[in-house]
C-alpha cells in the first residue's frame, strides 16, 4: 500500500514479477486513520511510515511492526512467525 | 594515504551501492536492512575523509585540494543520506493489536477496487505501507 497512482504502482508490479496486489490510496485516507502519513518526506509529498499490519479474518490486527528507518524492513521470517502464530491460535 | 583515503570513501560507496542491489560486498546487506545506524560504514567514511584532509594539511597541492574537495562533497552526501533515513519523526501507529483494521475502498494496479468494512469476514490479509516506488 502506498500513495502511488495505480498506474505507478502497475509499473513497479510488472518490473518486479510481483503476484500480490499493490493498494492505491494517493489521497491517504487510510494513512489518517492509522496515523502513519510523513508529511513532506518525499519532496515535499507525503508517503507512509514503514508499516507492516497482519489482518485476521474478523479485521482485527494480529501483528504490526513499525519501523525507525526507512532501511529497517519487517524480515520474511518475523512475518511467517507472525502468520504462524496467528494461525495457530 | 591519498590512495588509502579515496580508498576508504570508495569501499563505502561500493557498499552502498551493493547493499541497495541486495549483495553488499564488504560489510552486507544485513545491516543495510537492518542497523537503524551503520555506524560501521559512517565510521569508515568519515576516516577517509579525516585522511585526506591529514592529506592535504601535509601538502597543500592543487592535487590534494582537489581531492579532498570532492570527499567532502561525496562525503557529505553519503552522511546526509544515512542520518537523514536514520531518524523517522516519532510517531505511533493508531491501532493496537486485537483492535479493528480501518475501513477502505481503495483502487489496485488495475483500478480494480477493494473494500473492507471493519465487521465483515474476510480472508486474512498483511497490510504493508512503503514510501511508494522511486
Amino acid at each position: 500500500m502506498s500513495v502511488d497512482p495505480p498506474a505507478t504502482s502497475r509499473r513497479l508490479r510488472d518490473r518486479l514479477g510481483a503476484r500480490f496486489t499493490f493498494l492505491s490510496d494517493p489521497g491517504g485516507l487510510l494513512l489518517d486513520a492509522l496515523n502513519i502519513r510523513h508529511r513532506g518526506a518525499n519532496e515535499g509529498s507525503d508517503i507512509a511510515f514503514p508499516t507492516a499490519i497482519l489482518v485476521d479474518r474478523w479485521g482485527s490486527a494480529r501483528w504490526i511492526y513499525e519501523s525507525e528507518t526507512y532501511r529497517q524492513r519487517a524480515e520474511p521470517e518475523t512475518i511467517f512467525a507472525a502468520i504462524r502464530a496467528m494461525n495457530t491460535r | 594515504m591519498l590512495w588509502v583515503s579515496w580508498l576508504l570513501v570508495l569501499a563505502c560507496y561500493g557498499w552502498f551501492v551493493g547493499g541497495a542491489m541486495g549483495n553488499g560486498p564488504l560489510i552486507g546487506h544485513d545491516e543495510f536492512i537492518h542497523a537503524r545506524v551503520p555506524w560501521r560504514v559512517l565510521g569508515l567514511l568519515w576516516l577517509g575523509g579525516g585522511l585526506g584532509l591529514a592529506v592535504l594539511a601535509k601538502r597543500r597541492t592543487l592535487l590534494s585540494a582537489t581531492s579532498f574537495g570532492l570527499q567532502v562533497l561525496l562525503v557529505g552526501f553519503f552522511s546526509s543520506y544515512f542520518l537523514q533515513d536514520s531518524f523517522l519523526p516519532d510517531h505511533a501507529v493508531a491501532l493496537k493489536v486485537g483492535e479493528a483494521f480501518p475501513s477502505y475502498a481503495l483502487l489496485d494496479q488495475d483500478e480494480i477496487v477493494h473494500s473492507s468494512t471493519s465487521n465483515e469476514p474476510r480472508e486474512p490479509a498483511l497490510y504493508i505501507f512503503y514510501r511508494g516506488d522511486w
